[in-house]
């Protein structure tokens, strides 16, 4: 990016930077000046102290939940396209799956937390399969909108220049269906956080949102609110890294 | 403006469906298919009642107890209900002073975009530190995860406008508020509604999760403590309630639609 649209993106941001700046400013103004106890109501200042005083204990924690939904989004990526594609070729497989799919995706799959623990423990296994649960029916859905949504013009073109199944599949249908998957991705990827947290905070021995409870038991919120900074940061760079892949991926777009 | 580039979570696709008989008889006999694998996958296998129970001892936990998970989803329900009205009338009002102004837009929307890939869920033992576990706190993180969504739709709807039906509206005189009402809001309320739906939606997995943690009362307490004793029929007889709870209120805001947006063709 060169300078003067690095100029322009900050002169239209401005508005928001100074909002946020007056936000934490009021908010470290307001505790500080209160004098309210920083363990209960901690000043951002307090919060990135936090952040840096315990880092070896959160990295700790940190590197369990940042694998564990990496795993549970990449299962539920491959699959979700995997059935995704099956779904939208076999006009059977479709009539069948699809309400079955359509009553799953509004079920709150989150409150198979306490079930999933019984089944596969309180470690691992269990929030990978939550976060899975939770980022699959996007995928699936994703996939086969993108299918499904092929211009049928492209469709008789490709057929006129007499490409092969295989070519027609690499060159025209996939390319196609990427930008709709890549949607179901931005949204999964943010799932699959979510998944791991809430089965760490259901069951936990270990991992960001156990920490959370953890700290929060002991009412030291400043900890608390640096171990959510981490969370929405992790959030923010996987939503970020999938976004970069797709201008990357999809350059024609652009 | 376009509408935003951030994702919508658990918003329902309009796929194209098949509308003659297929349509109808294909899932009743796959749902009925994965019942009849359940039940004698647990009897064939001889899974322990612990582990897995079949549908039959799921029905019968739920009709012997029916005044708790009755009591339960009650409260359960109503908590949905409340979180999802303040946050769809705040969200709106938000998106109507965002739309108004556009000082305001450029000042509150990036961050409103941040939100969406912050796991507010995190929030939970936050709350209750602050609020306490009832349900205060519950109703605050169903209303934190439900908010965002609902700015976000009513925006996209508001400013999605066609400009041409305003400038007409101009030219016959209208007054901006008029505008406002005859205008902007009917062309938004597509986008409004499926706001909306996604609110109710992810109010629900708030209130549960809420539950979880703050387990004072509600299908989430009845959930947790069932796993405790062992209770796995009652465990999933409640996950089976809550379920049915987001469909029966999703369903009915799918109704409510269809009388409000019935100018919308395909609906």
């Amino acid at each position: 990016m060169n300078m003067t649209r690095l100029a322009e993106r900050f002169t239209a941001s401005w508005p928001a930077i100074v909002l946020g700046l007056a936000l934490l400013a009021a908010w470290e103004g307001l505790t500080r000046g209160l004098g309210l106890p920083q363990n209960l109501y901690p000043a951002p200042s307090h919060v990135i102290w936090s952040l840096f005083a315990r880092a070896d204990l959160l990295l700790a924690h940190a590197w369990l939940t940042f694998y564990q939904t990496v795993a549970g989004f990449l299962l539920s990526v491959v699959i979700g396209i995997l059935l995704g594609w099956a779904i939208s070729k076999w006009r059977l497989l479709f009539d069948s799956l699809y309400p079955v799919i359509v009553v799953l995706q509004v079920m709150p799959k989150e409150a198979l937390a306490p079930l999933l623990v019984l089944w596969f423990g309180a470690g691992t296994l269990s929030r990978m399969v939550l976060a899975f649960l939770i980022a699959f029916f996007p995928m699936v859905i994703n996939t086969a909108l993108g299918v499904r949504g092929l211009n049928p013009n492209m469709r008789s073109y490709a057929t006129s220049l007499s490409c092969s199944k295989w070519q027609f599949f690499t060159k025209v249908e996939f390319p196609s269906a990427l930008t709709s998957i890549f949607a179901g991705m931005k949204i999964s990827v943010t799932l699959s956080v979510i998944g791991v947290v809430v089965a760490e905070i259901v069951a936990g021995r270990d991992g960001l949102g156990y920490l959370l409870l953890f700290a929060s038991s002991r009412l030291d919120m400043g900890f608390s609110l640096a171990i959510l900074l981490v969370l929405a940061l992790w959030g923010g760079a996987l939503f970020a890294a999938i976004a970069w892949l797709e201008t990357r991926l999809l350059f024609w777009r652009h | 403006m376009n509408t935003p580039a951030v994702p919508q979570p658990r918003a329902l696709p309009n796929l194209p469906r098949s509308t003659n008989a297929r349509a109808t008889i294909i899932p009743a006999v796959v749902f009925l298919a994965i019942g009849l694998a359940w039940h004698f996958a647990v009897t064939l296998l001889k899974v322990p009642p612990i582990v897995l129970p079949g549908p039959a001892a799921v029905f019968d936990a739920i009709v012997e107890q029916r005044g708790l998970l009755l009591e339960a989803a009650i409260s359960t329900l109503t908590e949905i209900v409340l979180a999802t009205a303040i946050a769809v009338v705040a969200g709106f009002l938000t998106a109507l002073a965002i739309s108004i102004s556009p000082m305001v837009r450029r000042m509150v929307f990036p961050y409103i975009l941040m939100t969406q890939v912050v796991p507010k869920v995190a929030l939970a033992p936050i709350l209750i530190a602050w609020f306490g576990i009832g349900m205060q706190s519950r109703l605050i993180l169903a209303f934190l995860i439900a908010y965002f969504p609902m700015v976000i739709n009513s925006l996209a709807g508001l400013l999605g406008t066609n400009e041409s039906s305003v400038r007409y509206a101009r030219s016959l005189a209208a007054s901006e508020l008029q505008i406002l009402l005859k205008v902007r809001f009917p062309a938004a309320l597509p986008s409004i509604m499926s706001g909306i739906k996604i609110t109710a939606g992810v109010a629900v997995i708030g209130i549960v999760v809420g539950e979880f943690v703050a387990t004072d009362r509600g299908l989430g307490k009845v959930i947790i403590e069932s796993t405790a004793t062992m209770d796995t029929a009652l465990t999933i007889a409640g996950v089976v309630i809550i379920s049915a709870l987001g469909l029966l209120v999703l369903g009915a805001l799918e109704v409510i639609e269809r009388h409000i947006v019935y100018w919308q063709p395909g609906r």
